[in-house]
């Protein structure tokens, strides 16, 4: 009788799997998201959301590098709000949607492009888990230009002022509505780049979809403002500015000047129509998610 | 094999329009490794999928280490791994990382999936290459991925539908080596669906044949006792003084034809006297084959 030495490494599990629904959308959103920021992929995939990330810090920079030039005696000088929190949205718009653009598909495509979706389904994870994983991976890196570049400003500002607290006592609600508006903006973005990104498997086409749908809403609705005079409100269906709006108002009241272009606050809607535009934007991007994937198989 | 068995297919009913994919299957499964063969469009990855519960059925139950695919169908999921016929791997990733994020999602820790993965992936022979992004590897080594992601949370069941799909011989032949090995060394039961004939006798214990949506075959691949006990002769000359020299050493055998006998034999000592006898009575044997349709006849009249 002989014995045989079988060295295969490998002893089955004996630990014990914890499927659960935060788990499995973690996992999923945490390897989404660093496939889309390009981690473990060559230094091209890494440059277009670093770039974005820059182009939207950069006012920010830019203003607390002045501030800390000039500083000392002439900081006193300077008005406090050298770029206002509304009107930061303004500059740093374009790196928003471009961002949404380039990389939302990117956490989706692959998957309808590679059919690891199917492998995916194949486990436990179930597809509501599986959208709710894509939502967080496109979510999070999203408010890396919504949301920090003006939190960014906020504690410079805070840090360059003469007095600190009393910055922070006279601009407190700006803190809730910095962080609220940046993951409106982001959210609203992130369902709106996923329902575009679900219709297709190839990214170039999500990108220059999602592009496209902004650009048409945006004449869209200034037709429907100017060419049929039907006033500001009919601007709601511009895409380009409905959750910036939002994040505006809430930032600096109704008051606040956007500037020009697609934020200017001439061209706002009313408060609550834009509320229920986003709404509705929410409801029509959360049912495209559902149609394309309420289903595990067939 | 103790417990329920590893399937249970009861009336298994569904439709795609006019097209009948599964025609009322009924089916269990509890071998070490069961290969599932017929045709293309027989309707094995459909019953595949309506083990994982990935296809509602139309009519019937399917059940998987005893729970109900329909009703329980995560709990199943997360028992068992299933590897698809189509391409399905992200070129982009590492096979480490692939997977690594699958036992993540199976409900591995992740101290456990990456140390999981490294096992699973030496386990198929990918050890050197878990490195390396999947978009570099051959169509064997992507086949390997894929059964490596399928054992990664120790499943008691492992799927694989049509694992060799593509491969040349040399890589077919590697893979049927680990599939084996999965089943035999490792442990895991396994279910292989193939329109190969010889992957299955290769790796399986037990085949079951699928023809238009019904099992038309379902057996071991092991000769059944008495299956092999009536063995035809076949001489080049007369077998007259072959007939004589058997029946005179107490084989019982019969004239068969020209130049053709028929012996009953129980065990090897019987074929090597039948040999021997042959080249005494200088008869010439031509050919000594079992009497009655072959495994394989059997196989390939069930397959259509």
């Amino acid at each position: 009788m002989s014995a045989r030495i079988h060295d295969v490494r490998y002893r089955p599990f004996g630990g014990e799997l914890q499927g659960s629904t935060p788990r499995a959308v973690t996992s999923m959103g945490r390897w989404s998201a660093l496939r889309a920021l390009g981690a473990r992929r060559p230094w091209t995939a890494k440059v277009v959301p670093v770039v974005l990330a820059l182009i939207a810090l950069g006012p920010a920079v830019t203003v607390l590098g002045v501030k800390s030039l000039i500083g000392g005696d002439f900081a006193e000088q300077l008005p406090t709000d050298l770029v206002p929190y509304a009107f930061y949205y303004t500059l740093i718009g374009f790196a928003i949607w471009a961002y949404a653009a380039i990389v939302i598909p990117e956490t989706i495509c692959p998957d309808r492009r590679s059919r690891v979706l199917d492998l995916y389904l194949s486990t436990a994870m179930s597809p509501l888990e599986y959208v709710l994983g894509k939502i967080v991976a496109s979510l999070v890196p999203l408010l890396a230009v919504t949301t920090l570049p003006l939190a960014v400003l906020y504690v410079g500002n805070v840090f360059f002022a003469t007095d600190p607290f009393g910055y922070i006592g006279d601009n407190l609600r700006e803190i809730p509505a910095i962080l609220g508006g940046g993951i409106l903006i982001a959210f609203v973005y992130t369902l709106m780049g996923l329902a575009v990104a679900s219709l297709t498997s190839r990214r170039a086409f999500a990108s220059v979809g999602f592009i496209l749908l902004l650009v048409i809403s945006g004449l869209g609705a200034g037709a429907l403002a100017e060419v049929a005079d039907l006033g500001p409100n009919a601007r709601m269906v511009n895409l380009q500015a409905l959750p910036v709006w939002v994040a505006q108002i809430m930032i600096g009241g109704e008051q606040i000047d956007g500037g020009d272009g697609p934020f200017a606050a001439a061209n706002r809607p009313d408060l609550v129509p834009l509320l229920i535009a986003n709404a509705v934007v929410i409801v029509v991007c959360t049912g495209v998610l559902w149609l394309r994937y309420r289903r595990r198989g067939t | 094999m103790s417990g329920p068995p590893a399937i249970e297919v009861r009336g298994a009913v569904r439709r795609y329009g006019p097209v009948v994919a599964l025609d009322g299957v009924d089916l269990n499964v509890d071998a070490a490794a069961t290969g599932l063969l017929g045709r293309n469009g027989a309707g094995k990855s459909t019953l595949m999928k309506a083990i994982l519960g990935l296809v509602r059925l139309d009519q019937g139950a399917v059940r998987v280490l005893g729970a109900d695919t329909a009703r329980e169908g995560d709990h199943v999921r997360r028992r068992i791994g299933y590897a698809p016929e189509h391409e399905c791997l992200p070129p982009e990733l590492t096979a480490a990382d692939l997977v690594r994020h699958l036992a993540e999602l199976r409900g591995l820790s992740r101290a456990d999936a990456i140390r999981r993965a490294s096992e699973v992936l030496f386990a198929v022979g990918l050890e050197e290459e878990r490195s390396r992004v999947i978009g570099s590897f051959s169509l064997g080594m992507r086949q390997r991925v894929k059964l490596a992601q399928t054992l990664v949370h120790a499943p008691e069941l492992v799927i694989l539908d049509e694992p060799t799909n593509g491969l040349d011989p040399a890589q077919r032949s590697e893979m049927l080596e680990v599939i084996r090995r999965v089943s035999r060394d490792l442990g895991v039961r396994i279910l292989i669906s193939s329109h190969i004939l010889d992957d299955i006798r290769r790796t399986c214990d037990h085949v079951v044949v699928m023809r238009a949506g019904r099992v038309t075959l379902d057996r071991p691949l092991a000769a059944r006792a008495g299956e092999d006990d009536s063995m035809l002769i076949e001489t080049v000359t007369d077998s007259a003084p072959l007939l004589a020299l058997l029946a005179g050493r107490g084989l019982q055998v019969e004239a068969a034809g020209d130049l053709r006998l028929r012996a009953r034999i129980t065990g090897p000592a019987d074929r090597a006297a039948i040999r021997d006898a042959a080249a005494e009575s200088g008869a010439g044997l031509r050919r000594l084959h079992p009497d009655g349709p072959s495994i394989e006849d059997e196989l390939l009249e069930a397959i259509g």
